[in-house]
């Protein structure tokens, strides 16, 4: 399968429920290789969903329609066996909750070796012995873990939120995917926690040249990290540009709200109550 | 003028462990709304279990309008509820599901023995449903037909209705979406500054991790980190000039938006 080079295009992308209604309608967007995309919305707006269909991991009861094409794969009805071969090396995700990504009963070592040695074996290669052991370390030290004997051998309930979804990342790093999909990765952790793990995020996507799509209900974060956002409101995409354009000139209301709340709350730390 | 209420040299341990709360003491005054911030395991839960009366301090005592309160007296527990109602972070399950919105915000007045009869009873859920601006055919629907900041109304309805003097808020608006968050923020402004509707302004004491919404309404913060206070006084002195590192690193790693004229990166 070939994949190299031609990025993610969506169109036209609808999500039905059970029932039929729309909870995402017609959205259109394209992630260029490399390119760092946000896509904005708040709980509801069908945000996640779009991730989960890009990797074709919607729930039973949604049926998703329209195009999305990695390559020259579509996603949408894709059979699942060719869809294994694109989840983790093309396109891989982290979640807001690490603890639903992570095995609670497997130390950490394994489920990080699992994804290493498939990809060895995609490169024609065998990890294991010494070789597994160098790449599990050099894995570590890229999400800038340290102590990397402790964190192999322990399970996640053993470690900081922080140290999990630094783990989660090099879990998802290990298949070295083209295009990274971060699904609220830092709204669970702590303000200074959040703050590292944004830098790490921003350092290792541009390190790796890999595309990114940063999904979150905070502008703020997503004007950190994206050059480009969609804006997504109710299933359907209001509006969309430049993190610059969306800040100066936003054009739809529901966009002018989100900066207006979040410039409330920013301003407040520097005058305090406005009254 | 006696404090609402005052936490003086508190301590707290689990069991026989290292003491998760250390000498932590703080005035909050009528009218200067308090914001206690800190990262997990700073100990904002511990201490607000303390100020709830969930538990005991190990360490120290809680005075409660210049009255040492101890939660072990049922008596003293009922007027400590009276003055002092509460507000939990999660709209989802701090309400019960299956109680229609009247008996949700009923609940503290049967429980306080405040209202005499039925028509001052609903006189008193229908005011306070007001002050929320919750639309009146509200009171015979349930929770789950309502979004999160609607749900978070009820509960400040439910909280505000014995007209307590103090407001015990746990990440008030952390659930809940931006453009909601700043909604319910002017909602607890109003009534911090004005009072509900024929009720006095009420006192905030509010916990929380989120410096924007404490500085959006507190006039005094005290910053806890690992279990001690390491910086205390009004919000805007020690946020413009923090003296503390940990209060630095609190206030440089908030994620801003950037200045609509700065250019790209």
């Amino acid at each position: 399968m070939s994949t190299a080079g031609t990025g993610l295009t969506v169109s036209g992308l609808c999500i039905r429920g059970p029932e039929g209604q729309r909870l995402v309608d017609e959205l259109s967007f394209s992630i260029a290789p490399g390119e760092r995309v946000g896509l904005i919305g708040e709980s509801g707006s069908g945000k996640s969903l779009t991730a989960l269909a890009i990797l074709g991991l919607l729930p039973e009861a949604l049926t998703a329609s329209g195009s999305i094409r990695w390559g020259d794969t579509e996603v949408v009805g894709a059979p699942e066996r060719s869809l294994n071969a694109l989840r983790g090396r093309a396109v891989a995700i982290v979640f807001q909750e690490p603890l639903t990504a992570l095995d609670p009963l497997m130390r950490l070592g394994r489920q990080l070796a699992e994804p290493l040695r498939r990809r060895a074996k995609i490169d024609g290669t065998k990890l294991s012995g010494a070789g597994l052991d160098r790449a599990l370390r050099a894995s570590l030290d890229e999400v800038r873990l340290p102590d990397p004997e402790r964190i192999l051998r322990a399970y996640p309930h053993e470690i900081s939120g922080g140290q999990r979804q630094r783990v989660a990342l090099a879990i998802a790093l290990a298949g070295r995917p083209e295009l990274l999909i971060a699904d609220e990765p830092t709204t669970a952790l702590d303000e200074t926690i959040q703050s590292e793990i944004l830098d790490l995020l921003d350092g290792l996507v541009r390190g790796r040249d890999m595309a990114l799509l940063f999904i979150s209900h905070d502008l703020a974060v997503v004007s950190r990290i994206a050059t480009r956002a969609v804006v997504l409101r109710a299933g359907v995409a209001v509006e969309s540009g430049t993190i610059s354009d969306l800040l100066t000139a936003p054009q739809h209301p529901y966009t002018q709200e989100l900066i207006a709340s979040a410039r409330q709350l920013d301003s407040a730390l520097d005058w305090g109550i406005a009254r | 003028m006696t404090a609402l209420l005052e936490a003086r040299a508190l301590g707290y341990s689990y069991g026989g462990a290292e003491p998760v709360l250390r000498d932590v003491s703080f005035t909050v005054k009528a009218g200067a709304n308090l914001g206690l911030v800190g990262e997990s395991g700073a100990g904002k839960t511990t201490l607000l279990r303390l100020l709830l009366g969930l538990a005991v301090p190990s360490e120290g005592e809680i005075l409660s309008q210049g009255e040492r309160f101890d939660a072990r007296s049922r008596a003293q527990l009922r007027s400590y509820r009276r003055l002092t109602q509460t507000v939990f972070q999660d709209p989802y399950s701090s309400l019960d599901p299956r109680q229609s919105v009247a008996q949700i915000i009923a609940e503290p007045l049967r429980s306080l023995g405040i209202a005499r009869g039925r028509t001052e009873l609903d006189g008193l859920v229908a005011a306070a449903l007001l002050a929320v601006d919750l639309p009146a055919d509200a009171l015979t629907r349930y929770p789950h037909e309502f979004s999160g900041g609607q749900r978070q109304r009820i509960a400040i309805a439910r909280a505000i209705v014995p007209n307590p003097r103090v407001l015990l808020a746990d990440e008030p608006v952390s659930a809940l979406d931006v453009t909601t968050r700043v909604k319910i923020i002017d909602l607890l402004a109003e009534l911090s500054v004005n009072g509900a509707p024929g009720h006095e302004p009420m006192t905030l004491v509010l916990v929380s991790h989120d410096l924007g919404v404490v500085a959006s309404l507190c006039e005094k913060i005290v910053v806890l980190e690992r279990g001690r206070i390491v910086e205390q006084g009004a919000t805007n002195s020690v946020l413009p000039a923090p003296q503390h590192p940990y209060t630095r690193r609190l206030l440089s790693s908030v994620t801003r938006l950037p200045d609509s004229n700065t250019p790209e990166r």
